[in-house]
């Protein structure tokens, strides 16, 4: 099996507090404090795989992300996406990687949902003769089709969020990254976009997500890191994360839930 | 980068302007102003330059000296008209990219592989259709109000010299966005770079009038040598040739700049990408 992404000691600091123009002018000394938000994550996903992170709330989950996105440099460590560097590569690793990091409000609500995926086609330089058929296509597939041309003001956040997967979609991209894709949609929303997910899988596409949920990411995700305070504290399956939780606390035959193996 | 690139990239630049003008024929209500500036703001200068000269054939004659052309009216409709079309393209790439931010939209943009050029300047060029539109409604005015007539060989000209000038303008612009992306906010400098264009290039007088410094500053300006040319081809009868020196200056500031341009937005955003700020407004 190929590696789709390969992270060895990925490491982010940001400085904590401001320094001012005046301070800048006056050349004082820098004293802000630096903040770790992610450190030292190794990272081994298989081409084809659901790998879901999970973390509460300021683990590093979205800073990781968006490292691997390529949308933050990293302070320390090296990784490789679809085979190519995050930092020198990045160009590359963009042509064939679609994100959902930003929610609904990255897209254009004066424009309709066809317009989006136009614009955004254009962008992952899709090729023009092959533009309309994919942009058709998706919009069926992720059941669109027959409010493609309403602006997307008048979207529901569910229908929103899945344009914003359909706008992933645009590059065919074999690697999907997902920040908390099912934040904000009703039962019935999130079930669909959690089956377009496993479909995706089918497909052979790997897919990165982070998720709150833990239902979720056992029923999606092929093994699961669980992060906080930067660092992966546990990855397995999700069956291996309840089985090692069971034999370590003893439960008897108890079930083991994934929430507790968070919550240990 | 691959000529594929290159090609994919332009693709992108149209689809950037397409998107960016299907939004502002959204929101119809722009166009009025678009329709009552450009008219009114000359305009008030007019009847200040007609109340100041008094109607005296010696202080038309001054004008003329100075200036190279007897037509007020013209005059100062051309400076005004290029004053809107400035602030559209010093505002332009800025606006854009601080709306794609505040939006939510940067992110989503630069996690594609086009060009950084792309949101830079797509919607900026969208812009140019209402600068040729505030264009029209000048010569339209002057035609109407003042008898003034701008012939097409005339407005062709005027074409060349905006082409030439848009280079440096467009790069001033750009090096407002790479702020927008350091800083998030540009609004307050915009309007000082606005104001010493106003006070200096010779909007609505002509440079000899000011002080050696204050001209010395105006020669190293681009709208300064932008607002003469202008003025020179569509009020004077210049040809392109008579003016080919202004126009050389510009290019060249127009290569100066854009080099600059591209450095500073290139450092900007590795600054960006360092601290997270793309998505930060």
């Amino acid at each position: 099996m190929s590696v789709a992404i390969e992270a060895i000691g990925l490491t982010k600091d940001f400085e904590k507090g401001r320094r001012t123009t005046w301070q800048r002018l006056r050349r004082e000394p820098d004293r802000r404090e630096t903040f770790r938000a992610v450190d030292g994550v190794d990272l081994h996903v298989e081409t084809g795989e659901v790998f879901g992170i999970l973390g509460p709330n300021g683990a590093g989950k979205t800073t990781t992300m968006r490292m691997l996105a390529t949308l933050l440099e990293p302070t320390a460590g090296t990784a490789t996406v679809l085979g190519h560097d995050l930092v020198t590569g990045a160009r590359d690793i963009r042509r064939r990687l679609g994100a959902v990091l930003s929610g609904e409000r990255s897209l254009y609500w004066k424009l309709t949902a066809r317009e989006n995926l136009e614009y955004f086609a254009a962008l992952y330089h899709v090729p023009p003769g092959e533009t309309r058929a994919r942009i058709v296509e998706i919009l069926e597939v992720m059941h669109l089709t027959d409010r493609a041309d309403d602006y997307v003001e008048k979207f529901s956040t569910g229908m929103r969020q899945r344009l914003v997967l359909a706008r992933a979609l645009l590059p065919a991209p074999s690697l999907l990254l997902l920040d908390e894709p099912t934040v904000g949609l009703d039962p019935q929303a999130a079930r669909d976009l959690r089956e377009r997910v496993l479909q995706l899988r089918d497909e052979g596409r790997t897919v990165l997500l982070t998720t709150h949920y833990m239902e979720e990411a056992d029923q999606l995700c092929d093994r699961i890191a669980i992060v906080d305070h930067g660092r992966i504290v546990a990855l397995d399956t999700p069956e291996g994360l309840k089985r090692s939780l069971h034999a370590r606390n003893g439960h008897g035959t108890l079930p083991v839930s994934l929430e507790d193996v968070f919550i240990s | 980068m691959s000529l594929a690139d290159v090609g994919a990239d332009l693709r992108a630049f149209g689809a950037a302007s397409r998107k960016e003008w299907r939004i502002l024929r959204r929101y119809p209500g722009s166009l009025l102003s678009f329709i009552f500036w450009p008219i009114a703001l000359p305009l008030a200068f007019v009847f200040q330059a007609q109340a100041f000269g008094g109607g005296r054939e010696d202080t038309a004659a001054a004008f003329a000296a100075r200036t190279g052309t007897n037509e007020v009216a013209g005059f100062l409709f051309i400076g005004w008209a290029t004053y809107m079309w400035l602030s559209i393209i010093l505002w332009g790439p800025g606006t854009a990219l601080r709306t794609e931010q505040i939006r939510g939209s940067l992110e989503a943009i630069f996690l594609t592989p086009a060009s950084r050029l792309v949101v830079l300047f797509g919607p900026a060029v969208s812009q140019l259709a209402w600068a040729a539109w505030i264009f029209v409604v000048v010569g339209v005015a002057l035609w109407i109000g003042f008898g003034v007539t701008i012939g097409p060989l005339e407005a062709l000209r005027a074409v060349g010299v905006v082409l030439v000038a848009a280079p440096a303008l467009y790069a001033i612009g750009a090096l407002f966005a790479a702020i927008v992306l350091r800083f998030g906010e540009v609004s307050s400098l915009v309007q000082g770079v606005r104001g010493l264009f106003t006070a200096v290039c010779g909007m609505s007088f002509p440079i000899v009038v000011l002080p050696d410094w204050a001209q010395t500053v105006a020669l190293s300006l681009p709208p300064t040598y932008l607002i003469a040319d202008l003025r020179s081809v569509m009020l004077a009868g210049a040809e392109l040739g008579h003016v080919i020196g202004d126009l050389s200056i510009l290019a060249g500031m127009g290569v100066v700049l854009t080099l600059l341009a591209i450095f500073a937005f290139r450092r900007t955003e590795l600054h960006a990408r360092r601290g997270g700020k793309l998505a930060q407004y």
